[in-house]
């Protein structure tokens, strides 16, 4: 369960203009019927944790609007197949930004307008370029206090989305490993949120 | 396989954070389903992750939402999906499984159509009424010019027969011998002798003579030599113009009588109207 040695102040700054709460499970079926209000909430409630989920990935901020845009258009199309047993709903559109935000980095319009890196290189040579990258927000912060190797597996799986099966081949290291050493990374990434 | 070491693994927290390889995924699906300990696992890191991530909010641009929401509203129209954007009140909130909404189709367009179409309507009917109207205007009138044509052809024959009449008239071979009402009779009463001086036809124009009873006739007389001679029956249907009654070589006096219907042999003197010498 929760650690406590981070602050965890449940704060909710934008429930600032809606005096309206829903429950995830009203919000659920609001957003299904596509419902005008209820796509409003989302924005309101939800903006600014799924911006930072995308300035983790996509650093220029002009750029992440436009990918949290595109988030927000793809949780709108979606929102039908969205399975309420299979998680819940704040997860899916958690994977949804990331997933978005990756795309918009692996596209070629994103790979021309930044420095040449080698897809190839290899990761002990990428832990100095990884750290200069650490900013002080969400996960990316807390991925100071964990160890080089699995930080940069975190940093490969999730901030670059490699599938284990790349990163394998990438780092050189059996799947098996790659898998068991991701959720031990996980793990200790747990201990500090 | 523990459970416990499973929970603890970090299977989990890969799963949720979308790091999972397809197995991996699916063999966390069904360890879900089957230990509540791993649904529940499963939840609660959702949660923390959750408020983790809601405490280190990035400020968004103001000018985003309104970009986005409007974004929405265009997806919905034109994503081809049957359920557009709706804007939903707080008093549609239910719990309920969602009910597709369809959209209705826009108002304006429709509703001039269909006044469009009811004033159609309204003028075909109004159309028609009229056209009745005027068809039964025309029947009317057809039949009145039929009339009117019919009383000119009657008209015309009429004056045909008056000219031929007055031709008659004016001609200086025809006597005149005006019979004046009889000694046997009271009142006025005048018939006119036209006797043609070369044919010897006769023509009776009754000028005033009472109607007669339907069984009775008046007769024409000649009267030669002192006797009266049949000089024919007056056809009052004719009386409008000059009747052509029988021809008479020479008569001293004409005379009418009032006799039963087709006549008699011989004059009823009683009955004697007007009488007239030539």
């Amino acid at each position: 369960m929760l650690q406590q040695s981070l602050a965890i102040s449940y704060k909710n700054p934008i429930f600032l203009e809606d005096p309206i709460k829903y429950s995830e499970q009203e919000l659920v079926v609001l957003l299904k019927q596509r419902g005008n209000q209820a796509f409003s909430y989302l924005y309101d409630n939800y903006s600014g944790a799924l911006f930072s989920v995308v300035l983790n990935i996509v650093p220029d901020r002009d750029l992440a609007a436009d990918v949290l845009q595109e988030v927000f258009v793809n949780i709108y199309r979606k929102i039908e197949s969205y399975d309420a047993a299979k998680s819940r709903l704040y997860t899916w559109m958690l994977n949804i930004a990331r997933n978005e935000s990756i795309d918009t980095l692996r596209s070629k319009g994103y790979r021309n307008n930044q420095q040449n890196r080698e897809v190839t290189e290899s990761v002990y040579e990428s832990v100095g370029s990884t750290s200069q990258q650490i900013d002080n927000i969400g996960l990316r912060k807390l991925l100071e206090k964990i160890k080089p190797e699995y930080r940069d597996l975190i940093d490969l799986s999730y901030f670059k989305g490699y599938t284990q099966d790349e990163i394998s081949q990438m780092l050189g290291i059996p799947l098996g490993t790659v898998k068991t050493r991701l959720r031990a990374a996980l793990v200790q990434l747990r201990n500090f949120v | 396989m523990d459970i416990k070491d499973y929970i603890s693994s970090g299977a989990i927290e890969s799963y949720v954070l979308g790091l999972a390889a397809p197995d991996e995924m699916q063999e966390l699906e069904n360890l879900s389903a089957l230990h509540p300990e791993v649904k529940k696992a499963l939840r609660d890191f959702e949660e923390a992750l959750e408020k983790s991530i809601l405490s280190n909010v990035e400020p968004v641009p103001s000018f985003l939402k309104a970009r986005i929401m409007a974004t929405l509203e265009e997806e919905g129209m034109m994503g081809g999906v049957s359920h557009p954007m709706v804007n939903v009140t707080d008093a549609t909130i239910n719990t309920t499984p969602a009910k597709v909404i369809p959209i209705t189709f826009a108002p304006k367009g429709i509703m001039w159509l269909r006044g469009a179409i009811a004033a159609c309507i309204i003028l075909l009917i109004g159309s028609s009424i009229i056209n009745f109207y005027f068809y039964s205007q025309y029947r009317h009138y057809v039949n009145q010019y039929k009339e009117l044509l019919a009383q000119n052809t009657i008209q015309v024959a009429k004056a045909n027969m008056f000219e031929a009449s007055y031709d008659m008239v004016k001609n200086p071979a025809m006597k005149m011998v005006p019979m004046n009402t009889a000694p046997t009779k009271s009142g006025s009463f005048l018939a006119t002798i036209y006797w043609d001086t070369n044919s010897k036809d006769v023509y009776l124009m009754v000028n005033k003579l009472p109607q007669t009873p339907v069984d009775k006739q008046y007769q024409l007389w000649a009267i030669v030599d002192g006797k009266p001679v049949d000089a024919g029956m007056v056809d009052m249907a004719k009386a409008d113009g000059l009747i052509k009654m029988k021809n008479m070589p020479s008569a001293q006096a004409f005379a009418i009588t009032l006799e039963k219907k087709g006549g008699s042999a011989t004059p009823t003197m009683d009955e004697m109207y007007v009488l007239g010498k030539t």
